[in-house]
């Protein structure tokens, strides 16, 4: 199964984004650096999907071509039936504002803005009214309903990611894409940031596609793909952390490109 | 990588900064070189062939004198009097705004001319005569056209006009060769000066002789001594002025560009700690840290001195243009010539401003800890703290400042005035870091209504107050000076409008120009004219003793006037107390400058006057506005009241009114045409004298302007350099926004936006300060004029605002590319 590319099985569900023949290079030097090479996934709606690989794998770059933050060299992605390939940079920038949530790994709170602003950014700037009942579900979810008053600074690095997560919530967006959420937190904080996430897909239905290089917190999805040289090389449904140790252990012992 | 260039970006921005400063200062430095040298130049031309230059009271027995001296080739008397110009048909000539025509002794050698030619040649035979560009003009003469050039009695004499000259009007409008000159003006009035020029004998050989020759009665000097006095005669006064204020102005360009240039190395140098501490790390000692820092300051100096010199030869030739657009008489052809001295200022200057305002954050980058290298993500630097030192001494100043302003409006102490807004100016400084996070919020209160955009905006520009004060300063700086200067215009302005209104309710005055009695008849055939409506004669005694019961007594000038004429054209609102019909004989109307001088007698009071021939107890019957210069005179009585006091007195002034609905050009050619026969009589125009208040200021506006838009300019560049800073820190945080859904046209007007305040609330703390200190110093300045009127031009400081505001825009036009190229992608990067 290792180092055999594939098409991966369908997933239960109906895609909530997909990738098809995802190539996406970078002009560097002489030769262009293919970072992504021929990717094909697609992620269930309602569904926790994390994505692994070894570092230069590719992964972050999957994750900005899936999240329009990137333009593809060829192939094809597609985002809750919206064709993103070859829209131009003001669509995208709308796709980005309705359909996508995002959870960076440095939080990327604006620091001037209280809890409750940064929250409801994503709404201002797209002149949406915030449904109250929403936002104070979302809220009550994270369990930030004290902590909406404090700036970025009053705040611990836990309570600002989870602020980031209920600001990637607040617009019900199609997908929310995580990268490298818990890369700035301890064991603890993370914890909390990953039931989070985990529980706005159990109980609010949200769509999560997480890339992580810690087994631990991909443990927390509900399906892993392995991705090693800009390609998809395998992947797992239920995961738990040893399954996924044992096939990164595999995919680095198999090293380089097969 | 991108952000090493974008850093690049901000020095060189930097750079212009500065170099604009060093531009100012080297075409400041420029300019007022050129104008001394082309003063020095045109002086000592106009008395390169004089050996010997005398002053003093000289007769025509002097001229000949000199000319009999051995060697003497020629001898040119100096002199001014009153002459009268007409047409040959006798039709007078005269200058609106110039009470009378004065004539110049004129050179036939064109060795001692004094008078640049415009047209023409310089006269050679008795009845040729030179005149001045501006009587050419207006009665349409060229050269070969015969004029008559009236004498003191009003009899005409044919001349023809040989050539135009340029120059100074005040130093006569027409030329008359030095015989002819005897013969229009009189020889009584004698000769001021007289030049020699003597061709092969030495100049001291020739002074000496001449000296020996006139004895005590005259002061002799070389020719280049003469040209040297000439110069400075010329340099001072207006044009010195104008040089010194034009230098005032590039310092403050220049200590505009230091904080601009501080402000941007200490940017530089916190984005850079992590690169800087890689550095220590890797080995490197502070003073290599620091020397590094300094290089990249020297550098960018270099740059901005080169640049800056450049600008200054172009500033040079347009500051040319702007006085010779304002009418300064300014000598020479205008042209620069690039001089090692300038060079060496502007060099400098620029590298000085860049290096000494690196020094501060060069130290800093020394104390950046090698183990920030390892420290994962910069913090953003945000910085709220704000010494109680600062605050404590920014009000100590600020109340000190304003206390001076209103005390020196109180005492009319111009110097104390000037201190006072110095301090003011320093006590924004100081105050600048807790005033400008809270204006801005209060200036960028409306952005909260344009959406998203506007609330980033608001919040973005006030998250570093000492940095914006730092950028904002500048501008408030010199949106204040010209609020000041706007202020100031306005008052006088309008107090200049109603002195002259007060003080010439008439149109034109005529007078004696030697204080002698009017011709004969003059008033009747004035008033005659059609294009007059009135003529009012106005007889004038001086008395001895004027005194009130309690008061202090004074001679002043009486003056009677036809009681009915008074009622007729003094205006009825200028009447303070009484009634002037109640003017009659045996009873008295005081203006309120003479009534404050002898005791403030209210009406009904009496005043004992002593003329010299009698003694009158007279009555008050009116106290009307107006001093000692109001055209009927001080002190108002009858004339037959003026006869018992004083005996018989001659007419010494007409005041005259234009027939409603005529046009001015017409009634003063009418009173023109009446008087052109005497030249000795002036004619005061109060039309011309408004046009001229108002042309002062107006150059004073546009000279001020100028002035301060160097440093609005570079204050400008100041927050293109500041908000570029900012957004470099910032990148990351627009990366998210745009990630999170923000358009580049929405970033692009956060940016705008965050620029316009920033101006518009450097703009409305300067226009607030300028204005409190514009009244101020209005209240020194002008405060001894009776009719003070202070105004603020709300229009005007209105416009500038918005002006600012849209100058805050273009500011904000290159960082708002800046951030609007951040690449969503970016954010996720960490």
């Amino acid at each position: 199964m290792i180092c055999q590319p594939q098409e991966p099985p369908p997933d239960a569900a109906a895609p909530a984004a997909a990738a098809v023949d995802l190539v996406k290079e970078y002009a560097s030097g002489p030769a262009p650096v293919r970072a992504v090479n021929g990717a094909s996934v697609s992620f269930g709606a309602g569904r926790f999907t994390a994505i692994m690989g070894p570092s230069g794998s590719g992964k972050s770059t999957l994750l900005h071509c899936l999240a329009g933050l990137d333009q593809v060299t060829s192939g094809r992605v597609e985002l809750g039936g919206t064709d993103l390939t070859g829209l131009a940079d003001a669509a995208l920038t709308r796709v980005r504002r309705d359909a996508v949530g995002f959870v960076f790994q440095g939080y990327n709170l604006l620091p001037t803005l209280s809890a409750r602003e940064n929250i409801l950014l994503p709404l201002r700037l797209a002149g949406r009214q915030p449904d109250p009942a929403w936002f104070a579900h979302v809220t009550e979810l994270l369990r930030l309903t004290d902590r909406l008053a404090h700036r970025p600074g009053q705040l611990s690095g836990g309570q600002q990611q989870r602020v980031a997560c209920a600001r990637a919530l607040i617009t019900r967006p199609t997908v929310i894409f995580a990268d490298e959420p818990t890369g700035n937190l301890d064991s603890r904080a993370g914890a909390e940031v990953l039931s989070a996430l985990r529980a706005s897909v159990r109980e609010l239905h949200q769509t999560v596609v997480m890339v992580t290089h810690d087994p631990a917190a991909a443990a927390y999805a509900d399906r892993v793909v392995f991705l090693a040289d800009g390609r998809i090389v395998a992947e797992t449904a239920a995961p738990t952390a040893d399954v996924i140790l044992h096939t990164m252990a595999e995919l680095d012992r198999a090293g380089a490109p097969c | 990588m991108s952000r090493m260039r974008l850093r690049f970006g901000a020095l060189l921005l930097l750079s212009l900064a500065v170099a604009a400063a060093v531009g100012f200062v080297s075409g400041a430095f420029g300019l007022a070189g050129a104008i001394r040298a082309a003063v020095y130049d045109e002086t000592a031309r106009r008395a390169a062939h004089v050996a010997a230059h005398a002053t003093g009271a000289l007769t025509d027995a002097d001229v000949a004198g000199i000319r009999a001296l051995p060697g003497v080739d020629v001898v040119q008397p100096r002199g001014l009097g009153a002459a009268g110009l007409a047409r040959p048909d006798g039709t007078g000539i005269r200058l609106p705004g110039r009470p009378q025509l004065l004539a110049f002794a004129a050179a036939g050698d064109a060795r001692v001319t004094e008078h640049d030619l415009a047209a023409g040649a310089l006269p050679r035979r008795p009845g040729e005569a030179l005149v001045h560009r501006d009587v050419a003009d207006r009665a349409g003469w060229q050269p070969g056209a015969p004029i008559s050039v009236l004498d003191g009695r009003g009899r005409g004499h044919p001349f023809v006009v040989a050539g135009i000259v340029t120059g100074d009007p005040d130093q006569g409008v027409v030329g008359l060769l030095p015989a002819d000159h005897r013969r229009i003006v009189g020889a009584e009035a004698g000769w001021t000066a007289i030049d020699v020029v003597a061709p092969g004998v030495a100049a001291a050989e020739v002074q000496q002789r001449v000296a020996g020759l006139l004895g005590a009665r005259a002061t002799v000097i070389s020719g280049a001594a003469w040209a040297e006095q000439l110069a400075a005669e010329r340099l001072g006064g207006g044009l010195t002025g104008l040089l010194l204020g034009l230098r005032l102005f590039a310092w403050l360009a220049v200590a505009v560009a230091v904080v601009v240039s501080h402000n941007t190395f200490t940017v530089v140098v916190a984005q850079r700690q992590r690169e800087l501490a890689l550095l220590r790390c890797v080995g490197a000692g502070r003073r290599q840290v620091f020397a590094a820092v300094v290089a990249e300051s020297l550098f960018v100096g270099a740059l901005a001195a080169a640049l800056g010199y450049l600008a200054g030869i172009g500033l040079t030739a347009g500051g040319w243009a702007a006085l010779r657009a304002l009418d300064v008489p300014v000598p020479g052809s205008g042209g620069v010539s690039p001089t090692l001295g300038a060079a060496l200022t502007a060099g400098l200057v620029g590298v000085g401003v860049t290096v000494l305002s690196a020094v501060l954050p060069a130290w800093a980058a020394t104390k950046v800890a090698p183990v920030r290298a390892l420290a994962a993500q910069a913090e953003l630097v945000e910085d709220r703290r704000v010494g109680r030192l600062r605050v404590g001494g920014g009000l100590l100043l600020l109340a000190l400042g304003l206390g001076g302003a209103g005390l020196s409006a109180a005492r009319q102490d111009p110097s104390l005035g000037l201190g006072a807004g110095c301090v003011v100016m320093l006590a924004l400084l100081a105050l600048g870091p807790v005033v400008v996070g809270p204006a801005m919020r209060a200036v960028g209160w409306p952005a909260r209504f344009a959406g998203p955009v506007g609330r980033l905006a608001r919040t973005g520009g006030a998250r570093n107050p000492r940095r914006a004060a730092a950028a904002t300063n500048a501008l408030t700086l010199g949106i204040g000076l010209v609020s000041v200067l706007l202020v100031g215009a306005a008052s006088m302005q309008v107090t200049g409008a109603a002195t002259v209104a007060g003080n010439h309710p008439v149109d034109y005055v005529v007078t004696d120009w030697s204080g002698g009695a009017l011709p004969a008849g003059l008033a009747q055939r004035l008033a005659g004219a059609p294009a007059l409506a009135d003529a009012v004669p106005v007889a004038r005694g001086e008395a001895r003793r004027l005194s009130v019961a309690g008061g202090e007594p004074a001679s002043m000038p009486v003056s009677g006037v036809d009681p009915d004429a008074v009622r007729r054209r003094l205006p009825a609102d200028t009447v303070r107390a009484g009634a002037l019909a109640d003017l009659r004989p045996g009873t008295v109307v005081l203006t309120t400058g003479a009534a404050d001088m002898i005791g403030k007698p209210e009406p009904g009071a009496e005043i004992t006057i002593d003329g010299g021939r009698s003694t009158a107890v007279l009555r008050v019957a009116a106290v009307v506005d107006g001093g000692f210069e109001s055209p009927f005179g001080a002190v108002l009585v009858t004339p037959a009241d003026l006869a018992r006091l004083f005996g018989s007195v001659p007419t010494s002034r007409v005041l005259l009114w234009a027939a409603p609905g005529t046009p001015a050009a017409t009634s003063r050619q009418a009173v023109d045409d009446a008087v052109g026969a005497f030249p000795d009589l002036a004619v005061a125009d109060s039309a011309a004298a408004r046009a001229e208040i108002t042309g002062t200021i107006d150059r004073l506006l546009l000279g001020g302007g100028l002035l301060t838009g160097m440093a609005i300019v570079v204050a400008l560049i100041g927050i293109a350099v500041t908000l570029t800073l900012s957004v470099l820190e910032r990148l990351g945080e627009f990366a998210v926004l745009r990630a999170l859904g923000f358009t580049r046209t929405q970033l692009y007007g956060t940016l705008a936006m965050e620029g316009v305040i920033m101006s518009m609330t450097a703009a409305v703390l300067g226009a607030v300060l300028g204005v409190l200190l514009g009244i101020a110093g209005t209240l020194t300045l002008l405060g001894g004029y009776n009719d003070l009127h202070v105004v603020v031009p709300v229009g005007r400081i209105g416009v500038l605002i918005l002006a600012a505001a849209l100058a805050g825009l273009l500011a904000a036009l290159l960082p708002a590319r800046l951030a609007a190229r951040a690449a969503p992608a970016a954010a996720l990067a960490g």
